[in-house]
């Protein structure tokens, strides 16, 4: 648990996550309120690298469940591992003939697998997914439920169940309570309007793009290997693509890549030439690719300008 | 603070923000936790448990300043004493001294004490007098209020419901009460500040409710507005909101569209067993169909070919047409699209390329 927001932001400072106050604190409340934290923002503004800072400051384990079209309960609990019960009875073929040698009738044979059945649905056949290893999880695990919104209503639904009960029952085995009750992180990138049941459900945090400092303080620590001044020119330059209405606007996780990039590159300062050879790596949608290219030197002078106004 | 909180949560509802009991409670128990030092912190605890939308998210921040800062407020109550005192906490403490020597002189004179509207009214405590005002002021009055003279009248409710009338007779009984034993000055004091609320005090619940019924008003009435019109309305006559709106339309039938197709290609819930299939691959495990194997339902990609006519006979209706097959194309699916005039011509990469 967290002691306060000051040292959700130090402890998450520590593992290299940057938050400003309003993420320190609700990820607190989350915390201390036990309920999920939804998280919404455009992509590549940090959202799962959020959860997995969290999990690294709680020093928690992160269980993370990815979402897309067609995930169902069985890809997400559990499952029965069939192919090793068949490798079960297989083996075991010789033992079950010798127990059945005695059986003289075919219902008496049937009555003494029967007393049996508990062995082929017991725990050790049973392949626990991301959410049933969140709730039979000894130590308070980090629960990342990655992009929700790419899931179907129905799992929607399926998951504001488990998530408001934190229980699951499975027929064969009864009903499966959460050891401890995990902290739930929830990401979307919006694709679409998500229940109003679940949101109710949640707490609500929004990432958007972050201010030049932010940035420029997030690449200072995740890239300690560029200069200080081709940092500053990194994210005010990348600062200024965003305001070009891209069909694919590059978030942070690009702005790192790109800075790397550049200092394994050996650059100390942009100038077209650089950009151009590496506009790849912020810019990945053909149609923006052009777009960009094309306003390389005008980006930069803008860039340059903004620079002097922030006084770096 | 209880209250504080309560009078918000109702303005945030005033203002057309969905906010359910839940959230209220999660709300309360967030600002307990976080702690009412830190302005800021108070306002990401309560954005957090109280917001879920981000279209909602400037509202709620413009709400969040307006009631929690004093210095913000628009209701004009200089009051007796001194002006606009600031407090160490930055907040307004309007007219403590006075307050202090009345409950003073009160309790000196053994006089009953004051409820605590009126006191708040003296005192000039916005904060409680707008919690206490926005509990008669519920969503459902403002949308019965279609025009200015019901506002008159809503303000009248709302000034009777607050007991307005009961408090100025308190407020006479009270000055007349310190000026018979002898409080001349603080009798004064209370007459003066009773006229400056009689004048100020009705006129700021009106403006209450003219703004309480403003910020509700643009999504519904727009609504209404928009359905009402969209459908007589001349295509070369939308305007850019207009065109958003449909926009939104489109995409949200898209999904829709998208949900059911995933619904019937889930349809039965059980997959089908693909015997030859299964046959098959338990040839490597002698026999034992240790690996199932199930039929996959086929699914098509929707191809679509759009044909727009543009010719000058329908001009009227090719901006809005365009914009339905623009629409379309930004959808996923592999869609083409067309423009004919006396040819036909693709246009695919123009709308691939650009945006509107």
């Amino acid at each position: 648990m967290f002691k306060s927001v000051e040292d959700v932001k130090e402890r998450l400072r520590r593992v290299r996550y940057l938050a400003n106050d309003d993420v320190a604190t609700v990820v607190y409340l989350a915390d201390r309120l036990g309920k999920p934290l939804l998280v919404e923002g455009p992509a590549g503004v940090g959202k799962t690298e959020l959860s997995k800072a969290v999990a690294d400051a709680l020093g928690a384990e992160l269980i993370r469940l990815q979402c897309y079209e067609g995930l169902d309960e069985a890809k997400a609990l559990y499952e029965w591992q069939y192919a090793k019960q068949m490798l079960y009875t297989q083996v075991l073929r010789d033992r079950v003939g010798e127990l059945l040698a005695d059986t003289r009738t075919l219902r008496e044979a049937f009555e003494r697998i029967a007393e049996e059945e508990d062995l082929f649905f017991s725990e050790r056949f049973l392949l626990p997914r991301p959410l049933l290893r969140a709730l039979l999880s000894e130590r308070r695990p980090v629960l990342l439920v990655d992009e929700v919104d790419k899931s179907d209503p129905e799992f929607e639904a399926f998951l504001l169940e488990v998530l408001s009960d934190f229980q699951v029952s499975i027929p064969e085995l009864g009903t499966i309570r959460a050891r401890t009750q995990p902290f739930v992180l929830l990401t979307s990138n919006q694709a679409r309007e998500l229940s109003d049941a679940l949101k109710r459900r949640c707490l609500h945090l929004f990432i958007n793009y972050p201010t030049f400092r932010e940035e420029l303080q997030v690449v200072r620590v995740r890239v300690p290997e560029a200069s200080a001044t081709l940092a500053a020119e990194v994210v005010a330059f990348i600062q200024e693509v965003r305001n070009l209405a891209l069909k694919k606007v590059p978030g942070i996780a690009e702005t790192l890549d790109w800075a790397r990039a550049l200092a394994l590159l050996n650059v100390h300062h942009l100038g077209v030439e650089e950009v151009e050879r590496t506009l790849g790596v912020i810019v990945k949608h053909e149609g923006d690719h052009a777009r960009t290219r094309q306003s390389i030197p005008e980006l930069l002078r803008r860039a340059q300008l903004r620079l002097r106004e922030w006084g770096e | 603070m209880d209250d504080v909180l309560v009078g918000f949560v109702q303005m945030l509802r005033a203002a057309g923000l969905r906010v359910s009991s839940s959230e209220a409670l999660d709300a309360f128990l967030a600002v307990q936790h976080a702690g009412l030092r830190d302005r800021r912190t108070m306002k990401a605890a309560l954005r957090a448990a109280l917001v879920k939308r981000q279209q909602d998210i400037p509202l709620f921040d413009e709400l969040f300043d307006r009631y929690f800062s004093p210095n913000a407020e628009p209701l004009p109550f200089p009051g007796p004493g001194d002006e606009g005192q600031q407090g160490p906490s930055g907040r307004l403490k309007p007219h403590e001294e006075f307050m202090r020597q009345l409950q003073q002189a009160m309790e000196r004179l053994g006089l009953p004490p004051l409820d605590r509207l009126t006191e708040a009214l003296l005192a000039g405590n916005v904060t409680v007098i707008t919690a206490e005002m926005l509990q008669h002021l519920t969503p459902e009055q403002l949308q019965q209020l279609e025009n200015l003279l019901q506002r008159g009248q809503i303000t009248r409710y709302v000034l009777d419901q607050m007991g307005w009338q009961r408090i100025q007779a308190q407020l006479i009984q009270l000055a007349r009460a310190l000026q018979q034993a002898g409080e001349f000055e603080l009798a004064q004091q209370v007459r003066e500040r009773l006229w400056e609320l009689q004048e100020l005090f009705p006129r700021w619940v009106a403006q209450q409710v003219h703004e309480a019924y403003n910020r509700m008003a643009p999504p519904r009435e727009r609504q209404a507005a928009l359905s009402k019109t969209l459908m007589d309305k001349e295509f070369t006559r939308f305007t850019e909101d207009e065109v958003r709106a449909m926009e939104e339309v489109v995409n949200q039938l898209a999904q829709k569209l998208r949900e059911d197709v995933a619904r019937r290609m889930r349809r039965g819930g059980t997959r089908r067993l693909d015997v030859t299939r299964t046959l098959r691959a338990s040839y490597k495990t002698a026999g034992v169909p240790m690996e199932l194997i199930f039929k996959e339902r086929q699914r098509n990609k929707l191809r679509l070919v759009v044909l727009c006519d543009v010719s000058s006979s329908v001009r009227n209706a090719s901006r809005f047409m365009l914009q339905l097959v623009y629409s379309l194309q930004q959808q996923r699916g592999h869609v083409r699209s067309f423009v004919f005039i006396a040819d036909v011509d693709e246009v695919t990469e123009f709308f691939e390329r650009n945006s509107l």
